[in-house]
């Protein structure tokens, strides 16, 4: 079985490191962004399975870039978790609105995390 | 669990030998021998020549090169005051780790690894304050007295303002 | 180390650049640059940093960060105006974050109500403006409230045809009655184009207890009205487990919100659905349009056909039964049954780290990190620029020692290749000349080596200097005075571990001239200068140096006052004379200090000599030079790198010495030097109607000398500011590069002597501290 790939975008190293431990002690192949823009550079050459990403970035926000995900001819079925330390419903909402699949709450739980992934990968 | 036990028992006995006995580098200066813990030699080699570093004591002997980086050479017998080595290629450097430190000590000969007991080792009786300051103890080894030296007490003391 | 320690430690690197970033927006917004991006990046920062601080548990950074942040968010949105008032709060409150961040890392705790004046003001602000609009803004531990809250889902218009359903935030086990739930589920377009998949949820589901699924099918049109993307299935669920509640099921389709019809029923344990249930839930309404922008569905259409079809295979009234095989297909989905749903979910990693256990999948390779930051590397070829780009590949981030190792083998590379080119001789030249050739290839390709990785280790000197308007601001409250900072070449690059040791000289620098430069307000106007007082700092690279200046617009040095302190402390002999230069070099001197007062900031008699001592240490010198009434400036001339130096290879008695190009102005051959007596019955030299100081090494180092006065050599040096010292030396042997090795590794720091270094004979010469000679000089005769 091949490790399933996941693009972690977000402009905290602190939130990426944490994420790339977790993940790859979950045996997922982590690929990693700090901004939108890397995030679609990345995806424009490499094909992951998840993508998992912050909404508050510089450069192209999380927002901005699942739309533009979505927008892109073969990644209308490829989950996007938002990671958000939002309190206020509406990031989620307007994540979700932009074609989110799925988000997950900074500090997250690492255990969590790997059961939410599960719920949105095959 | 019985085999496993019995394992465990070996182990007790074999690890209270080891800490009750002491492995030592002896080396030679003129007739006298001393020896330092095997586990903090890193090194043996032939004299071949140091950088002399000014501004020290008489017992820096200089600094030498141990692959790639400067390693200062302290002259065992002038630090016990009696004049400075005068080295041959059949002298012999130690290179022995000081905490977190290289240097290497200028004896005559290395002449032996011995195995003594921790309960065999001697106080250092008064009177030459050079010795007390520079031993560590004293320990008999085939009717011979091998001093065990106090590395830290050696390296100390090198700069000339000290 | 554990990995908790190695995301702390990557945490606090990050803070400290988000918080230089946040002084170097500031000081724009403080000079009016008020837009939006500069406002959206001081958020993010303040954001990012709390955001870290959740995951460590530092819960008085995140209670402070959190109010900070909750006022930017309002000035970013322009429910709080942006008045000076409100950035000069805003810089007090980057430096009580830094100051938390600070105590987080030390471990050392603040006083529990430190910030809470700011924090007060920040709630005091968001009330004012907004309090009735959103009254909680202001309170700092709303932050992690409930995680998933499940919501009631909105089914239409069918709200009333059913039953009751309890409270989905209660947990627990329904009383009475046990085990069986049934679930209409009806997908809706927008499920699916935000890529989530029905089967997943059943395989999810499946977990939760012995499931059956039935297909609803009715709806499917024929084939000629098929719409390919229209969802037209629907799933009768049934769920049987003692310990099911409707929460636990709800939290399954947490993510579809909105995206779907869901209805929940619980039955009796054994009781077949009672025919009105039944009816109530196959009812549903057609699926309404989802509320997204139109997509183009093309690709999604093929995949999820697919999985309609498979459901389409079944009879479509034969329950499908799912558990089994679907559990096993993920394995790491079963952890899901043991997730808590009443987990605290605010539960941060401190607590979990360590209770990771890996899945039983194989650990793959680290990923190679993709994508960094922006700064693209030097010196690549288009082709390859390109190429990267596509990847999306543009800078890659290298543990330090990593370079460290490939700087040092690089300057042994260096030397190992002068070595070989010393060694040919011209038989050797003439005999095999592809060789020479080759050795010449040799030389060019390891400098552009040497070259590319030092550029790796270069930083913008913007790092230190943006430390420097906080201690500025601080200083200008402590004094009184009134200062203003310039900074000029911030981008200056150099070598980062010079950039690290450069803070406190640099600190030590602008303390003193606000000490004891600036003049206070009243003095500088009764002088006629302006109010406020300058301190100019400023980078710029001078051949293979890089000058720091530090200069004000204050008194000077009082020379006078500074030459009698240094004669009182013995610093400066009685029978000696400095010169105007001298004396304001003497202010470096270890041990002096004029300070009248001995001030809170400076005038403790340490300070200048450290940044004298801290400067030497990484190979540079300082320079001062002072205008009565005008000001100072004090220079400090660091090298480009640490790693390698070009030297002049010499010899004292029989030792190699080398001496440093960067300070030699010439060598001149004894015999034809100008030498002349001093009454004390020293030496001088005299060149170019100069006179200076004569230093004999071999003396000085106390090496015994064969050779004849005549056949030794001038090394005439000059350190930076001090005045020339022509150094006697036995013989001169070449020039050459070395890589500088420390003496103090496994030895201690020797007078004179700067370090050493590994000769191509493998000999360890002695670099030469020229410096340190003068002034040992000066303190001799002191004595």
């Amino acid at each position: 079985m091949t490790a399933l790939r996941v693009l972690t975008v977000d402009d905290s190293r602190t939130i990426l490191a944490m994420l790339h431990h977790t993940l790859s002690n979950a045996g997922f192949e982590v690929l990693q962004a700090e901004d939108g823009q890397q995030g679609l550079d990345v995806l424009k050459t490499q094909t992951v399975d998840v993508v998992i990403t912050d909404i508050n970035m510089p450069i192209m926000d999380g927002i901005e870039f699942i739309k533009n995900v979505r927008a892109t001819g073969n990644h209308q079925s490829l989950p996007i978790l938002i990671l958000t330390t939002e309190t206020s419903q509406d990031k989620r909402d307007q994540g979700k609105a932009a074609g989110g699949t799925g988000w997950i709450v900074k500090p997250f739980d690492p255990e969590k995390l790997i059961s939410v992934i599960h719920r949105v990968v095959h | 669990m019985e085999a496993l036990g019995l394992r465990d028992d070996l182990n007790d006995k074999s690890a209270a030998a080891a800490q009750n006995s002491l492995q030592l580098i002896a080396f030679s200066i003129g007739e006298q021998t001393y020896g330092v813990e095997i586990t903090t030699v890193r090194e043996i080699r032939a004299w071949n020549g140091a950088t002399p570093l000014p501004n020290t004591r008489e017992f820096v002997r200089g600094v030498i090169n141990l692959r790639g980086t400067i390693v200062p050479i302290f002259d065992l017998r002038a630090r016990f005051g009696d004049g400075q080595t005068t080295p041959t290629k059949n002298h012999v450097v130690v290179v022995m780790s000081v905490g977190d430190k290289w240097v290497g000590i200028l004896v005559d000969a290395v002449s032996d690894i011995l195995t003594v007991s921790r309960d065999d080792i001697h106080n250092v009786p008064e009177g030459n304050s050079i010795d007390t300051e520079l031993l560590n103890g004293i320990v008999t080894h085939d009717s011979r007295m091998v001093g065990l030296i106090d590395l830290h007490a050696v390296v100390s003391g090198a700069r000339m303002d000290n | 180390m554990s990995d908790l320690d190695d995301f702390k430690a990557t945490y606090f690197d990050e803070c400290s650049e988000l918080l230089t970033e946040l002084e170097e927006q500031f000081i724009a917004i403080e000079a009016g640059e008020r837009d939006a991006d500069r406002l959206n990046a001081v958020f993010r920062a303040i954001h990012s940093v709390k955001g870290g601080a959740g995951a460590f548990g530092f819960s008085a950074l995140v209670g402070f960060a959190h109010a900070y942040e909750t006022l930017l968010d309002y000035v970013r949105d322009g429910r709080i105006e942006l008045t000076d008032e409100v950035v000069t709060l805003c810089i007090r409150a980057n430096d009580i974050v830094t100051d938390h961040v600070a105590a987080a890392r030390s471990g050392e705790a603040l006083p529990a109500d430190y910030g809470m004046d700011e924090k007060n003001r920040f709630d005091a602000l968001a009330r004012g403006d907004a309090a009735s609009e959103d009254d909680a803004a202001g309170e700092p531990d709303e932050e992690f409230d409930l995680e998933f809250v499940p919501v009631m889902v909105n089914i239409g218009g069918n709200d009333d045809d059913f039953p009751e359903i309890p409270d989905t935030f209660d947990a627990l086990p329904m009383e009475g009655e046990s085990g069986h739930w049934e679930v209409h589920f009806t997908p809706h377009r927008a499920l699916y184009a935000r890529a989530n998949d029905p089967l997943l949820l059943f395989r999810e589901l499946a977990v939760l207890g012995e499931m059956t699924t039935k297909a609803v099918l009715e709806e499917i049109p024929p084939l000629s009205d098929f719409e390919p993307f229209a969802v037209y299935c629907s799933w009768e669920i049934t769920l049987v487990s003692e310990s099911l509640t409707e929460a636990m099921i709800r939290e399954v389709f947490e993510f579809v919100e909105g995206d779907c019809d869901i209805a929940i029923a619980q039955l009796g344990v054994g009781t077949p659905p009672t025919a009105e249930v039944k009816a109530a839930l196959v009812h549903h309404e057609a699926p309404p349009a989802p509320a997204v922008a139109p997509i183009n569905l093309l690709e999604l259409a093929d995949d999820e056909v697919a999985h309609l079809l498979d459901f389409d295979i079944e009879p479509p009234a034969a329950p499908v039964k799912v558990k089994a095989e679907k559990a096993e297909i993920a394995p790491v989905a079963v952890a899901v049954v043991e997730a808590k749903v009443e987990d605290a979910p605010g539960l941060s990693f401190a607590d979990i780290a360590d209770s990771i256990k890996p899945a039983p999948v194989a650990k793959v390779p680290l990923a190679p990190k993709v994508v960094i930051a922006p700064a693209a590397a030097p010196d690549t070829a288009p082709g390859e620029e390109g190429e990267r780009r596509s990847l999306g590949v543009q800078s890659i981030r290298v543990d330090l020692d990593k370079v460290d190792r490939v700087v040092n083998m690089v300057g042994e590379l260096v030397i190992t290749q002068s070595m070989l080119t010393q060694q040919m001789d011209e038989t050797l030249r003439t005999r095999y000349t592809e060789l020479v050739r080759g050795l010449e290839v040799l030389a060019q390709t390891t400098r552009g080596l040497q070259d590319s990785v030092m550029a790796i280790r270069a930083q913008p000197v913007k790092s230190v200097f943006s430390r420097m308007p906080r201690l500025v601001r601080e200083l200008g409250l402590k004094t009184g005075k009134k200062i203003k900072l310039e900074t000029v070449g911030e981008n200056t690059e150099i070598d980062k571990t010079v950039i690290e040791q450069l803070s406190d000289p640099l600190t030590h620098m602008i303390r003193n001239s606000a000490d004891h430069g600036i003049e206070s307000p009243e003095k500088r106007l009764a002088k006629g200068k302006p109010e406020t007082g300058t301190i100019r700092l400023s980078a710029e690279q001078a051949g293979g140096n890089i000058l720091i200046i530090v200069e004000d617009d204050g008194a000077g040095i009082n020379r006078d006052r500074v030459l009698q302190v240094a004669r009182d402390k013995g610093i400066v002999a009685p029978d000696i004379t400095p010169t105007d230069e001298q004396i304001d070099q003497l202010i470096f001197a270890p041990g002096f200090s004029t300070a009248e007062a001995v001030s809170d900031l400076s005038g403790r008699g340490v300070g200048m000599d450290v940044v004298l001592s801290n400067i030497k240490k990484i190979g540079g010198s300082v320079h001062v030079r002072s205008q009565t009434g005008r000001g100072t400036r004090m220079t400090l001339r660091l090298p480009l790198t640490l790693a390698v130096l070009d030297v002049m290879l010499v010899k004292v008695g029989d030792s190699p010495y080398v001496v440093p190009l960067s300070s030699i102005v010439e060598t001149i051959q004894c015999s034809r030097a100008n030498f002349e007596r001093v009454p004390s019955g020293g030496q001088v030299l005299q060149v170019r109607g100069e006179y200076v100081q004569v230093i004999d090494l071999a003396q000085r180092f106390a090496m015994t000398t064969t050779t004849e006065p005549e056949s030794r050599f001038v090394v005439l040096c000059e350190a930076e500011g001090s005045a020339k010292v022509a150094l006697i030396v036995d013989d001169i042997i070449g020039q050459q590069q070395v890589v500088i090795k420390s003496l103090e590794e496994n030895f201690e720091r020797v007078e004179g002597i700067a370090g050493g270094t590994i000769l191509g004979d493998g000999n360890v010469a002695l670099i030469v501290d020229v410096q340190s000679l003068k002034t040992s000089i000066i303190h001799k005769n002191a004595a």
